[in-house]
């Protein structure tokens, strides 16, 4: 039975947890930028699905999007902004301190989640 | 444990394949090692070939035409990864002035101590010839070495089969090297002098072909929307 300060974890930020969004952050942080057909095509997110999360990360202040005309196409590009540079780091700092703790508890192979985990956590058992 | 997230389509949020992947479309680091591979075997293919004078004539309108196309090609490059793959933009470099210091500490060093360098870059290839007399060079053998060390990292997350052939490739460069010691007649050949001569291009060619597979196979299957720009 974990006592309470065991199970005292610091769970990440939900808004990157979201696993289009994380996928998203993850390639824009390897990047200075890059355009809507790359993230849709290393995301295989939907055009709709891949819209609408750009459109939550931008009013949540972590992403830059910027649309031009190049060639009589539109070209949306996309940027973390300082604030996502911040938030992604810190959330796989966080998620490796998760790993590390539940690691250290038991062994690697056999690590569960605390009780009153979030159901939306989305370990693998 | 093992942290897997669903995104869509059943694939896998692993940040070292989207870091890979990334930096692969941006670097164009595939196809540009094919292209520069097969420049280098087809430059090194003629030091083999030694022509007859008057073949001169007609080999180098061939290499510069050649090379016009190669340098066609690497200029097209660009144009084709962001048709396939879309566009990004690499990181920019960071601080310009420690980098631009580091340049310059770098070039001061090898000024100051080149004649050492090149004393000892001789004594070692000196070295390798007199252990190995049909090596092919150590450059192969460093890029493969160094390709296998790297492969055996975190990359092995989404590329286990990476560390299989950059064995299998550091075996055949050695082979290469060591097979005329074994069986003398080998070296005579013309196979043997094509591969030997040509050993650094065939090795660009390869990894660049397998990275190239491996940014394709880790890339998701596409789904519905055929008009791609939101």
């Amino acid at each position: 039975m974990m006592n309470a300060d065991e199970n005292s974890f610091e769970f990440p930020n939900r808004l990157v947890h979201e696993p289009a969004r994380l996928a998203i952050l993850t390639v824009l942080s390897s990047c200075e930028s890059a355009d809507f057909v790359f993230l849709r095509r290393v995301t295989g997110l939907t055009k709709g699905n891949l819209s609408v999360q750009l459109v939550n990360l931008e009013q949540a202040g972590l992403v830059v999007i910027t649309k031009e005309i190049v060639e009589r196409k539109m070209r949306t590009t996309v940027k973390l902004s300082k604030r996502g540079a911040a938030e992604i780091e810190e959330y796989w700092h966080t998620m490796d301190a998760i790993r590390a703790r539940m690691g250290g508890r038991e062994s690697k192979r056999s690590a569960r989640l605390p009780l009153h985990a979030p159901a939306r956590l989305g370990f693998a058992r | 444990m093992e942290m897997s997230f669903e995104v869509e389509h059943n694939s896998v949020v692993d940040q070292e394949r989207l870091k890979f992947i990334t930096v692969q479309v941006y670097a164009r680091q595939g196809l540009t090692f094919v292209l520069i591979g097969s420049m280098l075997l087809l430059f090194d293919m003629g030091r083999i070939y030694d022509p007859p004078g008057w073949a001169f004539l007609l080999i180098a309108p061939a290499y510069f035409v050649a090379l016009k196309f190669y340098i066609k090609l690497i200029d097209r490059l660009p144009e084709y990864y962001e048709r396939r793959f879309g566009k990004v933009e690499p990181k920019s470099s960071g601080n310009v002035l420690l980098q631009t210091g580091m340049f310059i500490v770098f070039f001061v060093v090898l000024f100051v101590w080149h004649s050492k360098l090149n004393t000892w870059d001789s004594e070692l290839e000196r070295w390798i010839h007199q252990t190995v007399p049909t090596a092919t060079g150590i450059f192969p053998l460093l890029l493969w070495i160094g390709a296998l060390i790297h492969s055996l990292g975190k990359r092995i997350r989404f590329d286990p089969y990476g560390a299989w052939f950059c064995l299998l490739g550091t075996f055949a460069t050695c082979a290469l090297a060591f097979c005329p010691i074994w069986w003398p007649s080998v070296a005579g050949t013309l196979l043997w002098k094509s591969l030997s001569a040509g050993w650094l291009g065939l090795t660009l060619i390869t990894m660049g072909l397998y990275n190239h597979y491996l940014l394709v196979r880790l890339m998701p299957k596409q789904a519905g929307d055929d008009d791609d720009e939101c």
